[in-house]
């Protein structure tokens, strides 16, 4: 009688890359070097196996491949589609929504990853090769803080190329404006934007944008700035944050 | 005839005229209409990668370390581990280099080539006696190159790739008869690291599908190049080199096995 294995998904396993350590590139070596003559044969063929065979031809001289590091599509979690529920809120646990993957579910790929509400994940740096990741894992978009010349274009394009929604509020002082903030009220607020990844570099202009955004929508100031710190807000942009809600200094 | 200094100077085109012809990259070709017991072959192989992949991580290694270990100072062109990996009972081989960084992928370290002796293991397939072709008449000397698995510096395996059968000297088969190979390709050995042994026979399985795409494009290049180029020893020619390539992608193929197999 043949036994049936039991199957668990590997995909997490695949998804987290593993730290090994990295060796170094070859490095030439005269006594291998190609024919000098360009036009003859080399003695040796570098790329046939050892013995037991014929002696071999010229040596390879290819160009550089094609980059193969693009990313290709993922397969997409099954979230988003339009018959999928649609919550009513950042907050709405009532229906089955797609929601945020919890820390544990997440591979190291956005630093300082947490969840803000159950549809808004929350974080830092978000490492590039990582990015077709954030859309097998559900998000549907990524509300970035950088400023142009922190590679928010380049990040954009990968983004969409991954097949998420890609939104750039650059914030590039103490605290984001009050526009900035009312736009950013206006994404959280859409249920067809959910998941939602929110970046930045540290994850402390996040802070500075959760803890306005908050209070703009009547939660206690002192509550939306534990808020704030809670997802990476930090005394360098607290001050600022603080003075925009009208609250004492630090 | 005077060396040059370094061997940078010995750029392809300069020991090569003409510069060979881009590699072809092949479309995924996915796994739509496999049987069950081939997907479930597949994710058994994928454990056995990631498994692979880890430990020999927690230990500090990969399958680059390993091939490398004790063989001294890593020089582009020398094949390792010295003097090859031949497994007699399969009639499996492989080894592991690198060119020149210019003549590699993006963030490549080096790739693993992978052979097999097709009397080995099905007798009586036929060599494919295209102009340039080499083969000896002695069947057990004929070998064939199934495919190169190259990786980056951390043991990361990048693309999959063929080439052309001056690369290797390798004796051409039709790319129809390799891939009934492909079933048969183990290295069952622990030197240098059962690890990296048990890892590379298990990617040629998790990526049969995209092995055997890429000898099928092989093939068809070779014969559009053939048509293009009446007269040329195709199998000799310098500007036919890497032929068809495809970027690896494990969450991806994982993914879509997964899907098949409703895990």
């Amino acid at each position: 009688m043949k036994l049936h294995k039991k199957r668990k998904s590997l995909l997490r396993a695949a998804m987290v890359p593993v730290t090994a350590v990295a060796m170094s590139a070859a490095v030439p070596a005269t006594s291998s070097a190609q024919a000098t003559n360009p036009c003859a044969p080399a003695v040796t063929n570098p790329c046939a196996p050892a013995n037991p065979c014929a002696p071999a031809a010229a040596n390879p001289c290819a160009p550089a491949a094609a980059n193969p590091c693009a990313p290709s599509a993922a397969k997409a979690a099954d979230a988003g589609s339009d018959a999928a529920p649609m919550a009513s809120g950042p907050y709405d646990t009532t229906v089955k929504a797609t929601q945020a993957p919890y820390g544990d579910k997440m591979p190291p790929i956005v630093d300082n990853y947490l969840r803000a509400t159950p549809y808004v994940g929350t974080g830092g740096f978000i490492d590039p090769t990582g990015i077709p990741m954030l859309k097998m894992l559900g998000f549907k978009t990524v509300v970035s803080l950088l400023k142009p010349d922190e590679g928010a274009p380049n990040e954009g394009d990968l983004v969409q190329k991954a097949g998420m929604n890609y939104i750039q509020i650059s914030v590039p002082t103490k605290a984001p404006t009050e526009a900035q903030v009312a736009e950013f009220a206006k994404i959280v607020e859409d249920p067809a934007n959910y998941p939602i990844l929110l970046h930045c570099e540290s994850s402390n202009r996040v802070g500075a944008m959760w803890a306005l955004y908050r209070a703009s929508k009547g939660v206690p100031n002192e509550i939306a700035i534990e808020e704030g710190r809670q997802v990476g807000l930090k005394t360098s942009r607290e001050p600022a944050v603080r003075e925009m809600l009208g609250m004492e200094p630090l | 005839m005077t060396r040059p200094e370094t061997p940078s100077e010995m750029s392809p085109d300069s020991a090569n005229p003409a510069t060979p012809a881009p590699t072809l990259r092949i479309a995924n070709p996915g796994i739509e209409g496999l049987p069950r017991a081939r997907l479930e072959e597949m994710h058994d192989a994928a454990e056995t990668v990631l498994e692979c992949e880890t430990v020999l991580a927690k230990s500090g290694m990969s399958v680059v370390s390993e091939v490398l270990r004790g063989q001294g100072d890593f020089l582009v062109w020398s094949r390792y581990p010295q003097g090859d990996v031949f497994d007699t009972e399969t009639h499996c081989h492989y080894f592991y280099h690198a060119h020149d960084a210019r003549e590699m992928a993006e963030g490549e370290n080096g790739h693993f080539h992978l052979f097999m002796r097709p009397e080995g293991i099905i007798p009586g397939l036929e060599p494919w006696d295209l102009p340039g072709a080499k083969i000896p008449e002695d069947t057990a000397a004929r070998f064939v190159h199934i495919g190169a698995i190259s990786v980056d510096a951390k043991g990361r395996a990048i693309r999959i790739f063929t080439t052309n059968r001056w690369v290797t000297d390798e004796c051409l088969y039709r790319a129809e008869d390799m891939i009934r190979l492909l079933d048969h390709f183990a290295i069952e050995l622990a030197h240098p690291n059962w690890a990296v042994n048990l890892w590379l026979s298990g990617m040629v399985t998790l990526y049969r599908p995209q092995f055997a795409a890429l000898l099928r494009a092989r093939d068809a290049q070779i014969e559009a190049w053939l048509a293009d180029h009446p007269g040329s020893e195709v199998l000799e020619d310098r500007g036919l080199q890497n032929i068809s390539q495809w970027p690896v992608d494990p969450v991806a193929q994982i993914g879509a096995i997964e899907d098949k197999l409703d895990l």
